[in-house]
């Protein structure tokens, strides 16, 4: 990673920089309000009736309640708790397929390195939403299984970054050097080729932190994945959607959907101006929309 | 190229501007009646139609042997112009009316008969179960039909009643094959095309015996949400919406000057299952303590706006021997639930923690709603501890009858309109282990066996009310309320009427203007 | 795939293409059967629903084929997609493939539609920021492309339902035709194109109505990265020597960027839009469900939300195939333009 900072600090005060800042900003905001979540939200999100029903935003309840009572304001609150420990666990879990089994299909090449490529490619190329609410739909409701439901559809560019960088590094002098002196394959990958493959895999993080994100929405919007009374921006909205006709009588609706809908659009932009921002940065050459 | 650029510009404009315009509909062909709808139809076969549309459809273009007048429970003649029903109740003898023509042209006599009930019962349709107490079908004249039963049976003509018993042409159903998309029989309506998703239309049959429908059309448009159906209806975009809104939604269209709201009662119940086999429900007082914790006046308030009516027997209330067996006073009960959880061994410190199921789209979009109130009405005790747990209906079914929810929100709708209906399904052995409690008590299953023989109503009644009190004491299933049923139309449409049984005629439903 | 600098015919490389989405639509294939078997729940149950005895579910599950060893209903499941059988649904007991007939052409036009508005406004967003590089217009045709893409489709949808359906009532919020009219008769399965074909404007308007939102709000959302591309591509483009020489002759600006400039940028735009296509089947999922418009992807949510494993796996395979061809077409496309692109 001494590479990555020396790259970094030369462009941190660019245009390019700047995306790095403001994302870590706002990345950095949503982790804190996270973390924080019990200490800032004045009301338990999961408490039913914690005040008046269909209450317009006052100086109580910030942006008003819900039908059955809930605090908005606390519920976006901890929707960022929700939100965050998905997508890290999904991460996670993506990161441990894909990049191991990068390392691997491209340093051994030959038949396993062709049918994973296949595989993966397979998987890449299929609509991602589609398969991620087919893999919901099967294992059913709850956190854990939304987390496993987005990070399959991710393995496949973990997988394809770190192959694809494992094949250039892998015919650099210092690798046949230690090939030659009789490493072992192991060896080889986690001391040579994995660090200097490495600082593709932040990049890829955060972008696919801002994608998860969206599908996660996208799951808990059309039914999928996180369930009441969980605090989700996307389960918010959906729940507001049912008052659709109804914003003239009730104007609180237009707050239901509009607030947590603007939770999601700014942590999306967080993570991918710092993604991008990365991006330019550290992979002048891999310049080339990495969803 | 530039000119080419001017103009598309141009064009685009015009047609963008153009589709703003509100639609300029061309005159109505006819005289047609658009409904409006949330539900789906997924079969037309009377044989397997078993879910609310599907049947409300078959009502409309076909018909069965003995059939309710409208607005009422009363079995009325239809098909079937009157009929005898020997001493021992095994015996039913119907005679069949003439001069009767199907869809297709050909004329009902009692082969048709014969085929129709055969073919309903042995199908293996989602209803067919209804027919199971029919022995043998015989044909004992030209327009005479005999039906033996296996044991009496009273609301036995009520069941003849549901869509699996209407009568269908023989020469377009195979007796081993069921028909989806059409429907050939011999209703005031024929059947005419099925989009999924889209609409259905029917058209008037005019050689229908009975009085001529008053529509010449009838288009079904199928909306995705409660939304979509509103703007609908008050667009002007149909000419009824009858289910299914949500309470707000209601209260909105109740306000709107230019819309007729009726609401009536309905038929259907909702309950709690409890899965007695399933610890910790196979525990009387889990069972008592939750029934206790329940207040059904504040779910009435909190998820429909007060439109909802409180039940307290699996009977509904309104119909003859509906004892209300599970009212307490206070309600909700938490020093009467404490004091039952104690006794199990749970307390605040030591709470009793479960799941509770439910299924979210269903039975409407209040589904979520409820369950959180539930939720939190049984915490407010102070020692119970519940995760809402929830799967779409496909799963949820099926785990309904693996038996591995323990507790879950359910609903009804009757296939016969019978106490008998609303008790034999859940607290017979044979139907509780289809309906997720797995309930099963000798002197219960004796009790059902005992009233259903009967065929006088107050005779039936003091056997149904120990049923009830059964029911109370043993607490398979908690009803929790019914909610009424909701129909808004346009201010010319006349006709619409709110049937018992939900049975929706179009056939009833006029305008203003059509002569 | 590497291209070889060998010149071959395009033929070849046609065949060679067709060959290769085998496997990949193998695989695929296999993925969907898995995921659905592996899925807990009992379709003979859900089907049959709460009163169903458990001999009837039984007959279900034989009728159903369910108790056949797993590798026998694999094969089957295979051999019925090579003949074009899809399978039947159980929830309708109708053949997957008539089920979907309808929606297929709704989707077809929803995303055509799209696609249309994305490639308008992305071509003109690039293009203004290309060039006006350096600007605040430069910076703002980039961070277009996050926005739209930070947007949920969802959201945006709801919002738009909320003000121009609600609030304005300029337009309907759903669906895919309306009012006391018959839909256009079919013979495209486009509204749009149909009812022009039978000379009702009436029927135009109404279609096209229905269809603004939905498409429009798709289309933005894949207009981002159109935009993107096309700002990127420009740029490198009109950095190029040719370009510099067109300048030199003395060609007025405006002509030097639409014709050098664009003619080059739209290459590479046609192999974006194949890759997007898997993004714009996604979001035709979301946009017709908030819009409740019939296409296969509210079809799909439908069915999955059911378990009605057939219908799912049929329109599984639609897509998985859906995918697979616009990636040859756009190879293939791609083929014809660069002769260098060869087998």
């Amino acid at each position: 990673m001494p590479r990555t900072w020396a790259l970094l600090k030369d462009e941190l005060f660019t245009v390019s920089g700047l995306r790095i800042w403001v994302g870590v900003a706002i990345v950095l905001f949503y982790v804190f309000v996270a973390v924080f979540a019990p200490v800032l939200s004045p009301f338990d999100p999961e408490e039913l009736g914690v005040g008046p029903p269909l209450a317009l935003p006052d100086s109580t309840y910030r942006f008003g309640t819900t039908y059955l009572g809930y605090d908005l304001y606390s519920r976006t609150i901890y929707g960022t708790r929700t939100a965050l420990s998905i997508v890290a666990a999904a991460s996670l879990m993506a990161v441990s397929v894909g990049v191991p089994l990068g390392l691997v299909s491209g340093y051994l090449g030959g038949r396993f390195d062709r049918a994973a490529v296949l595989v993966m490619d397979s998987v890449y190329s299929f609509p991602s939403l589609i398969l991620a609410i087919v893999i919901a739909a099967v294992l059913g409701g709850g956190m854990f299984n939304a987390a496993v439901a987005v990070s399959v559809i991710y393995v496949p560019q973990y997988f394809r970054v770190t192959r694809n960088h494992t094949l250039s590094v892998r015919e650099e002098t210092f690798v046949e050097a230690a090939r030659a002196l009789g490493a072992s394959r192991a060896d080889i990958i986690r001391r040579y080729i994995f660090p200097n493959v490495s600082q593709s895999i932040p990049v890829i993080l955060t972008l696919n932190s801002a994608d998860a994100i969206l599908t996660l929405a996208g799951l808990s919007f059309l039914g999928f994945g996180i369930t009441p009374p969980k605090p989700f921006w996307g389960l918010d909205i959906s729940e507001a959607w049912r008052y659709l006709t109804l914003t003239a009588d009730y104007p609180q609706v237009w707050w239901w959907t509009a607030v947590p809908g603007l939770a999601i659009v700014i942590l999306i932009i967080g993570f991918t101006l710092l993604g991008e921002g990365l991006n330019d940065v550290l992979n002048p050459q891999l310049r080339e929309g990495q969803r | 190229m530039r000119k080419a650029c001017r103009l598309l510009a141009v064009g685009l404009v015009l047609a963008l501007a153009g589709a703003f315009l509100p639609a300029c509909a061309g005159p109505a062909e006819g005289k047609i009646l658009v409904v409006g709808t949330t539900d789906s139809v997924t079969t037309l076969d009377p044989a397997d139609a078993y879910d609310y549309l599907s049947s409300n459809i078959l009502n409309n273009v076909a018909e069965t042997l003995v059939a309710y007048e409208p607005g009422t429970t009363n079995l009325a003649p239809c098909l079937a112009t009157e009929w005898d029903i020997s001493e021992d109740g095994l015996t039913y003898v119907f005679k069949i009316r003439e001069g009767v023509k199907f869809h297709d042209g050909t004329e009902l006599d009692a082969e048709a008969v014969k085929f129709s009930l055969d073919r309903a019962r042995t199908l293996g349709g989602d209803p067919g179960f209804l027919l199971s107490d029919i022995d043998t079908i015989e044909v004992t004249g030209d327009y005479e039909v005999t039906i033996k039963l296996k044991a009496p049976c009273s609301p036995f003509l009520s069941k003849l009643a549901y869509t699996v018993g209407c009568i269908v042409s023989p020469a377009a159903y195979k007796a081993d094959e069921k028909l989806e998309t059409d429907v050939v029989a011999t209703g005031p309506f024929k059947f005419v095309e099925w989009v999924e998703g889209d609409h259905l239309t029917m058209v008037r049959f005019d050689e229908y015996w009975g009085d001529p429908a008053l529509p010449d059309k009838v288009v079904v448009k199928f909306y995705a949400n409660s939304a979509a159906l509103k703007l609908a209806v008050e667009k002007g975009e149909v000419d009824v919406a009858y289910r299914t809104f949500s309470p707000l939604e209601e209260e909105g269209l109740k306000g709107n000057p230019d819309l007729v709201c009726l609401d009536g009662p309905s038929p259907a119940i909702r309950y709690l299952v409890l899965n007695v086999t399933k610890p910790p429900f196979d525990n009387i007082h889990v069972r008592r303590a939750i029934a206790l914790a329940i207040d059904r006046n504040a779910i009435d308030e909190q998820v429909f706006q007060g439109t909802v009516t409180p039940l307290y027997s699996m009977v509904p209330d309104g119909m003859w021997s509906h004892k209300p067996v599970f009212k307490h006073e206070p309600e909700p009960d938490i020093e009467g639930a404490l004091a039952e959880l104690a006794e199990a061994g749970y307390t605040p410190d030591n709470p009793l923690s479960f799941q509770l199921w439910y299924t979210p789209t269903h039975y409407g979009d209040t589904e979520d709603d409820l369950a959180q109130v539930l939720k939190a009405q049984f915490e407010a005790t102070g020692a119970m501890q519940v995760e809402l747990m929830s799967s779409e209906w496909g799963r949820y079914t099926d785990d309904l009858v693996a038996g591995s929810m323990g507790i879950l929100l359910l609903g009804w709708y009757p296939d016969y309109f019978d106490p008998d209906d609303y008790l034999y399904p859940f607290l017979s052995t044979e139907g509780a282990k289809s309906l997720g409690s797995f309930y099963s008590s000798a002197a219960m299953d004796a009790l059902l066996k005992d009233e259903v023989a009967l065929s006088d109503q107050e005779d039936r009644t003091p056997i149904l009310e120990a049923v009830q009190d059964l029911l109370a004491e043993d607490i398979p299933y908690i009803p929790l309320f019914q909610k009424p049923q909701f129909v808004a139309f346009q201010k010319d449409v006349k006709g619409v009427i709110l049937d018992p049984l939900q049975i929706f005629r179009y056939y009833l439903i006029g305008k203003e203007g059509w002569e | 795939m590497a291209a070889r600098a060998k010149p071959g015919s395009l033929i070849n490389y046609i065949i060679v293409r067709l060959l290769l989405t085998v496997p990949m639509l193998f695989i695929l294939l296999t993925l969907v059967f898995i995921l659905l078997r592996v899925a807990p729940g009992d379709p003979a149950a859900a089907m049959l629903g709460a009163h169903a005895s458990i001999e009837v579910i039984e007959q279900m599950r034989e009728q159903m084929g369910l108790n056949r060893p797993l590798y026998v209903q694999y094969f089957a499941f295979l051999g019925d997609v090579l003949t074009g059988d899809l399978g039947k649904s159980f929830r309708f007991g109708i053949p997957v493939w008539d089920l979907i007939k309808h929606r297929l052409t709704a989707t077809i036009e929803l995303v055509l539609f799209a696609f249309t508005v994305a490639a308008l406004i992305g071509l003109a967003v690039g293009v203004f920021a290309a060039s006006r590089r350096g600007t605040v217009w430069d910076v703002s045709g980039d961070f277009y492309g996050i926005l739209t893409y930070a947007f949920p489709i969802f959201w945006l949808g709801i919002m738009c339902q909320m003000l121009f359906a609600v609030e304005l009532g300029w337009l309907p919020t759903s669906g895919r035709f309306s009012g006391f009219i018959d839909p256009p008769v079919m013979r495209t399965g486009l509204y749009v194109v149909d009812s022009l074909l039978e000379g009702r404007l009436d029927k135009l308007v109404v279609a096209l109505r229905h269809l603004i939102m939905p498409g429009a709000v798709l289309g933005l959302y894949i207009s981002g990265i159109f935009a993107r591309m096309v700002r990127t591509n420009m740029l490198q483009t009109l950095k190029s020597d040719y370009v510099l020489a067109a300048r030199a002759r003395g060609v007025r600006e405006r002509w030097v960027l639409l014709r050098h400039g664009l003619k080059n940028a739209l290459v590479p735009v046609v192999t974006v839009l194949g890759l997007q296509f898997a993004l714009l089947l996604g979001g035709a999922v979301l946009t017709e469900t908030t819009f409740s418009w019939p296409g296969v992807g509210s079809f799909l949510v439908d069915r999955l939300l059911e378990r009605d494993y057939p219908a799912v796996q049929g329109i599984v395979t639609v897509f998985a195939l859906g995918v697979i061809l616009v990636s040859i077409l756009i190879d293939i496309v791609n083929a014809l333009i660069d002769p260098r692109i060869r087998y």
